[in-house]
């Protein structure tokens, strides 16, 4: 089955919310997610912002609490039993990653404090020390602002020049464009795979493919993209991928960097502490191997056994191939209902994405239009997104955006329409 | 509470009918605000008259003798921000720039003091705004137009939202 253009496997197992016919189950969904059953100012909550971050299922909310409740203990440090306990859990879900972005290796998989600190990781370890005054690094018109300032940084630490992707006026990057902008001087790519302000799915098989080509680094913010579609890092060859737990279901706090071993290990740590050494004298410390060698200090240990868990929920629990088929039906569903608004715009037209849909509405600025959504219960992000000069480039400085996700339903989308049409009655 | 209590009557009627709209020509203070959260930009003219005389100076310590004489505002912004700005032209013409801190202080107050007993009652239609206080993420949206006033009082042109100076946060001080 191919949806977003991507192969999705079908799994045939018997799952968790199941209709009869194997089908995802939505309310059954739901109802595994306690915040949904919150109302908000008297009404039902409309959760339309699943882009900003995703709400969490019972698994991981009882995940988290489970390791305060019965096992709270360091890891790496203790031999008694708790601190064993510990230290496999969280060696576990490196595992549980690896297979999940299908890595070859577990300990290409780091444990970050989410999509942001992996990024600059990558820029200030991997990138800077190969830098030279007049060098570029190619990032696209799409990206957060998390892709896009630490590079600004480096360019402006070394000399180096930031060269943008250009996009067309549905959203999507220029593939000759990007071509064209890559030569000799190009020493670093860094770009999403999935806009989190206007959904575009960018041909990032191509992109890696194109990169790979010209022997250019490539790093893939994968933030908006892991709770869409399965990764696959044996057939695309990024050197980088990066995401956060807490836009898979997962807790906050907690992201995670893919790098290829020979990478990682030409690396230098950023931050020194306890846990990525080996030996330390005063006279001179030996680094531990990687990964631990990027993992200073003690991490986020219950938040990365609950994306373990997270992880299951999404790959076990529902399936890529059902979130597949059920969001396209709702980015369908909604982007009709919204077309029919008069008076409303979709910014970002691009032929894949996933659901998310950015709009503006006539004579009523997106900040009026999230206030007033808000107060009927349904919450949508307005703003710019952290993608400033995306909006720029769509002429609005800032867009309301519905971010839809498996917990949705039909209802949802019934709930927008029906605020926005109460909107425009107000401001009429 | 309602999307109408929020955005009332008189709110809406600033936002569609902006009062004292578009650029002066010739004016001694300017200043343009921004909301880098949302993108709201307005821009603030106005000039003042020297009344002279000393007898008020001693009432009304800060720049008694000077009266805002007129005011225009442009802005591309949210409903909240634009009739902010309207209202904000209208309440602050004609006084003394003295009264006008005054003014902006006690109305900064309004719309943040959770204890609705010990705000005091703004003049005109800034009693409209009376539920912004329920509303953290859209405070700045009100009050970006007046930071923006005491930015240009202080000859300084540019000013955003997320700056400490000229504290929105009522009682602080000015600088
Ligand atoms: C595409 C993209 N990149 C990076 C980020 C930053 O993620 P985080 O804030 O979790 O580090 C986000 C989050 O909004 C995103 O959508």
């Amino acid at each position: 089955m191919k949806v977003w253009g991507i192969r999705i496997a079908m799994v045939d197992s018997k799952r968790k919310y199941s209709n009869s016919d194997g089908t995802l189950n939505i309310q059954s969904l739901r109802s595994d997610f306690p915040v949904l059953s919150r109302s908000i100012r008297g009404k039902k909550l409309v959760y339309l912002d699943n882009a900003a971050t995703a709400l969490k299922p019972l698994r991981v909310i009882e995940s988290l609490e489970r390791y305060y409740r019965q096992g709270t203990a360091n890891i790496h440090r203790g031999v008694h039993l708790l601190s064993e306990e510990a230290t496999t859990a969280y060696e576990q879900v490196r595992d549980i990653v690896a297979q999940f972005v299908q890595a070859s290796d577990q300990k290409e998989i780091i444990f970050t404090s989410g999509t942001t600190a992996g990024i600059n990781l990558v820029a200030m370890s991997f990138v800077k020390p190969m830098l030279s005054p007049g060098d570029e690094i190619l990032i696209s018109y799409l990206e957060h602002h998390a892709n896009i300032v630490p590079w600004q940084m480096l360019c402006e630490q070394t000399g180096a020049k930031l060269k943008i992707m250009p996009i067309s006026e549905s959203g999507d990057i220029d593939m000759d464009q990007c071509q064209a902008m890559i030569n000799s001087k190009t020493k670093f790519m860094s770009v999403s795979w999935v806009s989190n302000a206007i959904g575009t799915v960018n041909p990032i098989d191509d992109i890696v493919r194109l990169a790979n080509g010209a022997n250019i680094p490539i790093l893939v913010d994968a933030a908006q993209a892991v709770a869409h579609f399965p990764v696959n890092l044996q057939r695309l060859k990024a050197d980088f991928l990066v995401f956060s737990g807490h836009k898979l279901f997962g807790p906050t706090g907690v992201g995670v960097l893919f790098g290829r071993t020979h990478h990682l290990e030409s690396m230098r740590p950023i931050f020194g502490g306890g846990d990525m050494i080996k030996t330390v004298s005063f006279e001179k410390t030996v680094y531990a191997d990687i990964p631990a060698r990027f993992e200073a200090g003690t991490p986020p240990i219950a938040d990365v056994i609950a994306l373990g868990e997270a992880i299951k929920f999404v790959t076990d629990d529902i399936g890529f191939d059902r979130i597949a088929i059920y969001e396209d039906h709702l980015l369908k569903l909604a982007t009709t209902a919204l077309r029919a608004v008069s008076g409303l715009r979709i910014i970002g037209n691009a032929k894949i994405k996933v659901p998310v849909v950015s709009f503006i509405l006539d004579n009523i600025h997106a900040h009026d239009i999230g206030s007033i959504l808000d107060q009927h219960g349904v919450a949508v992000r307005t703003g710019h997104h952290c993608a400033e000069p995306l909006l720029k480039f769509f002429g609005v400085p800032a867009t309301a955006r519905a971010s839809f996700s498996i917990i949705n339903d039909e209802q949802d989308v019934e709930a927008l329409v029906r605020s926005l049409l109460k909107a425009k009655e107000l401001f009429a | 509470m309602s999307a109408s209590e929020l955005y009332q009557r008189v709110i809406l009627d600033h936002n569609r009918n902006p009062r004292n709209y578009g650029e002066l020509t010739q004016f001694d203070y300017f200043a343009r605000g921004f909301n880098p959260i949302c993108g709201d930009r307005l821009t603030v003219f106005f000039s003042v008259e020297n009344r002279g005389g000393n007898e008020l100076q001693e009432i009304e310590a800060f720049r008694s003798h000077e009266i805002l004489s007129q005011m225009r505002f442009i802005s591309n912004s949210c409903a909240l921000c634009r009739a902010s700005a309207s209202i904000m032209t209208e309440v602050l013409t004609g006084n003394p720039i003295g009264k006008c801190l005054n003014i902006f202080q006690d109305f900064m107050d309004f719309i943040q003091t959770e204890a609705r007993d010990e705000v005091k009652e703004p003049i005109g239609d800034l009693k409209a705004f009376s539920e912004i206080y329920r509303f953290p993420a859209r405070r700045k949206c009100v009050s970006l137009p007046w930071k923006t006033f005491v930015a240009a009082l202080n000859q300084h042109h540019d000013v955003t939202t997320e700056e400490s100076n000229y504290s929105d946060q009522g009682k602080g001080t000015i600088k």
